[in-house]
């Protein structure tokens, strides 16, 4: 698996200031929206590869991937935000981001720039009313001449129920049993 | 000065540390020494004891932990009052057990925690086994330093380095309690103080010279052993000014040196490292890596034209080196089962006096090692299958005399290693399982089906199932019905199998199967769904080409097929998870586990191979029926099936017309 080359935008931004990491963010984009996601929390992107499927999990979990000896569920974020699906493209990019010692892969359209964001400027979300859920939204802000939606990746991945982080109970693994009987 | 108070914490934290190590090994001996007591008498074994409460109540001491300190101090005198060779009686023992216990609890507790007379009952209740130990007029009963230590004189030096104080080491009470042991001077050696002007009160500038009267070198060595890295101390004897006296041993019968052997099983505890097992499991993964990389190359080496003979042997050569990290790595994984075992002699103990029971255990192959994953979650369940062979298991005294027994129970635990599984078996000889009463309790509470007949077999692996109990009432000890099903459950998450065998009237035996290793298996490639897929090989019974003609329909039941003279219930795997099936089924794979078969159809069967099994419930939540994944020779991944859970989808519905021969 090749690592992705840097977005052609990126040759162009500013240059980043250098302040304080946990001030940084990458941004990702799905359709015309830019997501940031903190820097600190990403620990590698790589070009689409498709991860391996994993049976009984919901359809946003795409499948596993091996991430240098371990392996990582790979969730595509388009469906887990509740946007419609896009095939992949050319930039289509899995973007690996980590919650302690628990990591998932993202699927993203592209992932474009690094940006420093000033925590102050970051506005509480909107009350969006058509039932999207965003509970994994810290808030939005601008970057640049654009509007950027900082995600809160612990609670996107404690909030997904196909996920080791959320506090689902296991007994449901006796459920999980009769409920999938298969016929013999 | 921040600084200095971390290093200061830091010290005094890292020397609790080594006292809570040794002291709980020291109690563990405590406690091993005086079961054995019970059907051994030996003074060797008293005098041990003796030390090791000697030993844990002077490192008590200097960590002010009061309670222990007192504690220890009163088993102390009643070791020392049976140091002459009386037999310490049953109630005895029992007060000491109760002593070790209490010392335990103040350990876990640490420095600061209780009250200095928390155990003021059980100190009294030591104290009054002591004074009547020692009120039995005896033939040259010892005095607290008895004939045992001639009037030696020794000197002792003690040169601490300069940050004794600062790591809060008072020694004065290590002074006190040399004094016990004898008559003790001390002198302070002021010459290296330097001018008050340049003195930091915090550093300690003194030494000490000890000359102590009658007490034994190496308990005072004992004494000072945990302070290692903060002082150095010397003993030494002085050359006694007369020849020892020889007073009247009259206990010299008993001395018999032949006779001092301890047996093997309570010998000094094996030097062992505590290892990180997130480390281990970097190393794991890169070995994984490592492995992969060399068959890819292995293949591509293969393949190459220039100079092959060379190639090859630099190939075999990585392939040895990889094995062999492999095989390093995964011992540091294992430790002899043994630790886990250590605690059975006085559960047994403890359960049999409270039951009113006599029990007999037997373990052999404490040595055998295991995965410490699995030794961690092993012993809960072999707890509960003790406990049960002790609560239901064996009878009373008088009901086995009355059957033809001996008055003892027997309990055996085997542990054996064979080529990558470890074999537990907890056998005991009491009454065995009750067929007809199991049946009933489970027609009762809905487990089986009342119209049909089942095997012995099926019958006994009925009270696996959870929410049930035979236990007419629910005893403290067992029976409240959540017990096996757990322990199965746990067998089975460590990839393991369990086995019931019992014949009423002689005993039961529970037979348990552990892979060997957690991180390493033999897997056999399988295809269907259009994808590989991974069957631990130790699950696989055989593989035969599928026949239509030999599928059998039962009636609104299973469908089962004939395989050599067995009917084995048929399972799609595809079906089972959900999957799209591509292709005809061409082939059946019998998989069995915890004694159940089934079969399943699959499109091909690949080669065998040694596979690394990663795990798939660290980031996701447990997924049905696949245990973990592996990484495949060209860098796919296939999932290992859950063979376990297939055979038990249908656990409630056991086959009708089994006719198993048994393995």
């Amino acid at each position: 698996m090749t690592r992705a080359s840097p977005h052609p935008s990126q040759a162009s931004a500013p240059p980043i200031a250098a302040g304080d990491a946990s001030h940084r963010y990458l941004c990702v984009e799905l359709a015309a929206e830019s997501y940031a996601v903190p820097l600190l929390s990403v620990h590698e992107i790589q070009a689409y590869a498709a991860p391996t499927p994993l049976p009984g999990t919901p359809p946003h979990v795409r499948g596993v991937a091996n991430l240098h000896g371990q392996i990582v569920p790979v969730v595509d974020l388009r469906r887990r935000v509740g946007m419609p699906e896009q095939p992949y493209g050319r930039l289509t990019v899995t973007v690996f981001v980590g919650v302690g010692p628990q990591l998932a892969g993202l699927i993203v359209d592209a992932a474009s720039r690094v940006v420093e964001l000033d925590q102050r400027a970051i506005m509480p979300p909107p009350e969006i009313s058509d039932g999207v859920d965003v509970s994994f939204i810290t808030g939005i802000t601008r970057a640049g001449d654009r509007t950027v939606i900082v995600l809160d990746v612990a609670a996107l991945l404690r909030g997904d129920p196909a996920l080791a982080l959320s506090t689902v109970s296991r007994d449901s693994q006796g459920s999980q049993r009769s409920s999938q009987r298969g016929s013999p | 000065m921040a600084s200095m108070t971390t290093r200061i914490e830091a010290i005094n934290a890292a020397l609790l540390d080594t006292f809570r190590e040794e002291a709980s090994d020291g109690i563990d001996q405590l406690e091993a020494r005086l079961l054995e007591l019970v059907t051994r008498r030996d003074p060797e074994l008293v005098d041990q004891m003796f030390r090791v409460a000697h030993t844990i109540k002077g490192g008590a001491g200097t960590f002010a932990m009061t309670a222990m300190t007192r504690v220890a101090h009163r088993m102390e005198s009643v070791l020392d009052a049976y140091r002459t060779g009386a037999a310490p009686s049953q109630a005895a023992v029992n007060v000491l057990l109760e002593g070790a216990d209490a010392l335990r609890g103040l350990l876990a507790a640490g420095p600061g925690g209780g009250a200095p007379d928390e155990f003021a009952a059980l100190e009294s209740k030591l104290e009054a086994v002591a004074q009547r130990a020692r009120g039995a007029p005896e033939p040259g009963a010892a005095a607290l330093h008895g004939e045992r230590t001639p009037a030696t004189q020794l000197a002792i030096a003690i040169a601490p380095s300069r940050e004794l104080f600062r790591a809060q080491v008072d020694p004065v009470p290590l002074f006190d309690q040399l004094a016990m042991l004898g008559e003790l001077s001390v002198r302070a050696d002021v010459s290296k103080v330097p001018a008050f002007a340049e003195l930091d009160p915090t550093s300690c500038h003194l030494a000490w010279q000890l000359t102590l009267t009658g007490g034994p070198a190496e308990m005072v060595s004992a004494l000072f052993g945990w302070l290692d890295e903060l002082c150095a101390v010397t003993v030494e004897p002085i050359a006694p000014a007369a020849p020892p006296v020889a007073t009247a041993a009259p206990r010299g019968e008993l001395a018999a040196p032949a006779v001092a052997q301890v047996s093997a099983g309570s010998g000094p505890p094996a030097a062992s490292i505590r290892v990180r097992l997130d480390k281990l499991d970097a190393l794991m993964n890169l070995i994984g890596d490592l492995m992969t990389t060399q068959s890819t190359l292995s293949a591509l080496g293969r393949a190459a034209a220039s100079d092959p003979i060379r190639q090859r042997s630099a190939l075999d050569e990585l392939q040895r080196l990889t094995r062999s990290l492999q095989q390093s790595a995964l011992q540091l994984r294992s430790m002899p089962i043994s630790s886990v075992l250590n605690r059975f002699p006085r559960l047994v103990y403890d359960l049999a006096e409270r039951l009113g029971k006599a029990i007999e255990l037997e373990v052999i192959g404490e040595a055998t090692e295991l995965d410490r994953t699995v030794l961690e979650r092993i012993g809960d369940p072999l707890v509960h299958l003790l406990r049960n062979s002790i609560d239901h298991g064996i009878e009373p005294p008088a009901e086995r005399v009355a059957a033809g027994k001996p008055p003892a129970g027997q309990i055996r635990i085997t542990v054996s290693a064979r080529s990558d599984e470890v074999v537990i078996e907890i056998a005991d000889d009491g009454r065995g399982l009750d067929t007809a009463k199991i049946l009933a309790r489970a027609r009762e509470r809905g487990l089986a089906a009342a119209a049909r007949a089942l095997s012995d077999d099926e019958i006994h692996r009925l009270i696996l199932l959870p929410g049930f109990s035979t236990a007419d009432q629910i005893s403290e000890i067992s029976g409240r019905g959540v017990g096996m099903d757990v322990v199965v459950r746990t067998i089975q998450e460590l990839g393991g199998d369990l086995q019931l065998r019992s014949i009423r009237g002689a005993g039961s035996t529970t037979v348990l199967r552990l892979p060997l290793s957690l991180a390493v298996m033999d897997g056999q490639l399988v295809q269907f769904g259009g994808r590989t897929w991974i069957v631990p090989l130790a699950s696989v019974a055989e593989c035969t080409r599928f026949d239509a003609r030999a599928i059998t329909e039962l009636v609104g039941q299973r469908t089962v097929i004939r395989v050599g003279d067995e009917l084995v219930p048929v399972l799609d795997p595809c079906a089972r998870l959900g999957i799209a099936s591509r292709a005809r089924h061409n082939l059946v794979l019998v998989v069995e586990a915890n004694g159940q078969r089934r079969a399943l159809l699959v499109d091909e069967v690949g080669p065998r191979h040694q596979i690394v099994v990663k795990s798939l419930s660290a980031q996701l939540a447990r997924v049905d029926a696949l245990s973990g994944a592996a990484v495949l020779g060209d860098g796919s991944l296939a999932f290992i099936v859950d063979v376990a859970a297939l055979c038990s989808a249908t656990e409630q519905e056991t086959p009708r017309m089994t006719t198993t021969s048994r393995r």
